[in-house]
């Protein structure tokens, strides 16, 4: 049940849309903070910021609408009455993804990814911030929780149907949380390795961390997206493992570009693989073992975690591989277009 | 010069309109208006506060009238009130032997209305279980396990003494809610007797939806669907036969149908069994857990299961699952969501064993509550 913020003589406005409202801004002011002091250019930002709200408000409203078709009347009804329904945050990298090449393909962009480095940053920030309007609905909730009623692990939630309130896993605090831990990584990762990262490799590293994040988050939730061929494994899971994946992909293979090939490269992908294979029996095991949630999350945590070292390995490895070699110094330049 | 002056200014513009944009779609995303509010509920059994007022008259002159003259009472429910009456825990009862509800049999017999039950006291039930049993003036409910070839069915049976009691609960309260929650949790929150997973139909995009008298969704090209009317009987739909909203609602609205069910596929129809030639749903030739509800006569059900419980280990094709069926003198069966989904609750608590000792998370539920008034 929404909360009521203010009564303007007819129109009603929700807690959670300013505080979406909100998110969007702080995401829009990072984003031209970091991009125009990574010498981004000032015509790219100012396209940048409109064609991405609106593309990431349609895209997402089209999301959300694919996996909860019984929300809307029609596709039409989904994309013009935006009284019902919501927004599927998947929508929203979608659309900045799009603005990015849309960009790039007009000229108002010369560096994409450190366009999307900017992205990536200020995208998390926004989602720790754009989390919190959960806290004036039901939604993003998990099981219900008997023996802790205490934030940050439980928040109540007022049940429509029995006038009761109920404690449940507040996961969207753990995820508001999660996002904005990741943005404290990434910035401390943007001022120390200023010299040794490339363009790029922030918004590699914030799919890594944030798709590991949801992998067990959405996971949590009673009200994930799902497919519409295939109710059990959410969207935003199998987004996540694909982003998780496209950064070992990437890092490896700058791995094995710049430097000589290594027999134990296979061990540490075979590592990886085997982590992520857990990652999914585990998410097989606690949808039929729901009793045991904690013990498996426990252990997906842990697979992902080691993901996470043995990805950050790879490209420390190869970053190592890039600041010895006698080319480093032609990529310094490239940064600075 | 000149170029850089105009450079500037286009800069100045584009940032302008560019600041002019952002804020009118932030305004849009913050500018939601309220809910429209009227749900458009068309339900056949929304009874008006005067039909209420009636029923309540109507009791109270049976109740000053008691011993000088009999007039029945009756209570209904209506389909716009979210949760039914808390049913009396004094009228909850358990046993190990058939033998012992003989009483309670004897005091449901007003309630029967000379229809046969498919429970009795000679019913051999699975060893160690226990029968499970609520009767109070509108609802008599039993639940047993017996063992039909190395599988457990358990069987709740109901008697309903008005078709209103005969409900469906969609998690989170309305139709397209993203809300999935367990069985049994469900059925505490609406109050329920006895009551039954359904056919998750937040899961699949097939059958004719219908919620509240109103048609939701319609592709009934691959699945039969089950409906049940205002006088809490079963009809049924086969596999193209309602082609789209139109037509679907026209069916709704001449038989008066209050919700429907999507899953299926029907089993027996007219006391005669259908034979079943592939299926959509369901994996009907594999050994699954399986569900389905059953009407034996007027507002006259069985909720049943089929698992793997204890010592019995074996799990029915539907082919099987229809054969035993056809032993319990059903006029009408018709297959709801099986395998882990399949859930039988009474009284909050889970009665068969489901498919891997836990619940899944599900969408909706069907129920058989009390109409009686809390505090009687």
């Amino acid at each position: 049940m929404e909360q009521i913020a203010f009564i303007v003589g007819e129109t009603f406005l929700y807690w959670e849309p300013i505080v979406l409202t909100l998110a969007a801004i702080t995401t829009i002011f990072l984003f031209l903070a970091f991009y125009l002091w990574d010498g981004g250019k000032g015509l790219g930002a100012c396209l940048a910021v409109p064609l991405g709200v609106l593309l990431s408000m349609v895209l997402g409203r089209m999301i959300h609408w694919y996996c909860r078709a019984d929300s809307y009347i029609n596709f039409y009804h989904a994309l013009t009455d935006y009284s019902v329904g919501g927004y599927a945050l998947l929508g929203v990298f979608a659309g900045c993804f799009l603005t990015g090449c849309i960009l790039r393909g007009l000229g108002a962009v010369r560096n994409l990814p450190q366009f999307f480095d900017s992205v990536g940053m200020a995208g998390a920030a926004g989602i720790a911030v754009g989390r919190l309007g959960c806290l004036y609905t039901g939604a993003d909730r998990g099981e219900i929780l008997q023996a802790v009623t205490q934030m940050p692990l439980a928040y109540p939630v007022f049940n429509t149907v029995t006038g009761q309130t109920e404690y449940r896993l507040a996961t969207f605090l753990l995820q508001a949380m999660a996002a904005g831990g990741i943005f404290l990584l990434l910035l401390g990762f943007r001022l120390v390795c200023r010299h040794r990262r490339r363009p790029g490799d922030i918004c590699f590293m914030f799919l890594l961390l944030y798709g590991s994040s949801q992998i067990v988050l959405d996971s949590t939730r009673y009200d994930s997206l799902f497919l519409r061929s295939n109710g059990f494994i959410s969207i935003v899971q199998i987004a996540g493992a694909a982003a998780v994946v496209l950064a070992v992909v990437v890092f490896s293979i700058r791995l094995v570009r710049r430097a000589r090939w290594r027999w134990w490269y296979c061990l540490l992908w075979t590592a990886i693989l085997g982590l992520l294979g857990g990652v999914g029996y585990m998410e097989y095991y606690v949808q039929r073992h729901g009793d045991r949630a904690l013990f498996a999350y426990t252990v997906m945590s842990i697979c992902l975690l080691l993901v996470i070292v043995l990805v950050s390995t790879i490209y420390i490895l190869s970053a190592r591989t890039e600041l010895d070699s006698p080319t480093r110094l032609g990529a310094d330049t490239e940064c600075l277009n | 010069m000149i170029r850089e002056i105009g450079k500037g200014l286009l800069i100045i513009f584009l940032s302008a309109l560019s600041l002019v944009v952002t804020c009118c779609l932030l305004l849009s995303l913050l500018f939601r208006t309220g809910a429209t509010g009227d749900s458009g509920s068309t339900g056949q059994l929304s009874y008006g506060v005067l039909d209420r007022y009636d029923m309540y008259i109507t009791n109270e002159i049976s109740n000053a009238l008691e011993g000088v003259l009999e007039i029945d009472k009756v209570y209904w429910l209506s389909d716009a009130d979210p949760v039914a009456p808390k049913p009396d825990p004094s009228c909850f009862g358990q046993t190990q032997t058939a033998a012992h509800l003989a009483g309670i049999l004897e005091q449901a017999k007003p309630l029967l209305d000379g229809q046969d039950l498919l429970f009795s006291t000679q019913t051999q039930t699975a060893p160690g279980t226990n029968i499970h049993y609520y009767l109070d003036e509108t609802i008599l409910a039993i639940t047993w396990k017996l063992v039909i070839d190395d599988t457990v069915y358990t069987v709740s049976e109901v008697k309903l003494a008005h078709p209103s009691q005969f409900r469906r609960f969609l998690a989170g309260g309305e139709y397209g809610s993203e809300i999935q929650l367990h069985t049994t949790q469900m059925a505490q929150q609406v109050n329920a007797v006895v009551a039954s997973s359904g056919d998750f139909y937040r899961f699949r995009r097939m059958g004719v939806i219908v919620y509240d008298g109103v048609v939701q969704r319609v592709d009934s090209e691959k699945v039969d669907t089950c409906y049940i009317n205002d006088q809490g009987d079963l009809l049924f739909s086969y596999r193209g036969e309602l082609a789209d909203m139109e037509s679907a609602q026209e069916f709704v609205d001449k038989h008066n149908i209050r919700f429907s069910l999507a899953f299926g596929p029907v089993l027996i129809d007219g006391g005669e069994s259908k034979r079943i030639y592939g299926y959509g749903l369901g994996e009907i030739d594999s050994n699954y857990a399986r569900a389905a509800l059953c009407q034996r006569g007027p507002l006259h059900y069985l909720l049943v299961t089929a698992n793997a419980e204890g010592n019995y280990r074996t799990t029915p094709s539907l082919h099987t699952m229809q054969k035993h069926l056809e032993t319990f003198g059903c006029e009408k069966v018709y297959t709801l969501d099986g395998g882990q989904t399949a859930a039988i609750v009474m009284n909050g608590e889970l009665m068969n064993r489901v498919v891997y000792g836990y619940q899944r998370n599900i969408s909706d539920i069907i129920y058989f509550a009390t109409a009686l008034p809390e505090g009687g």
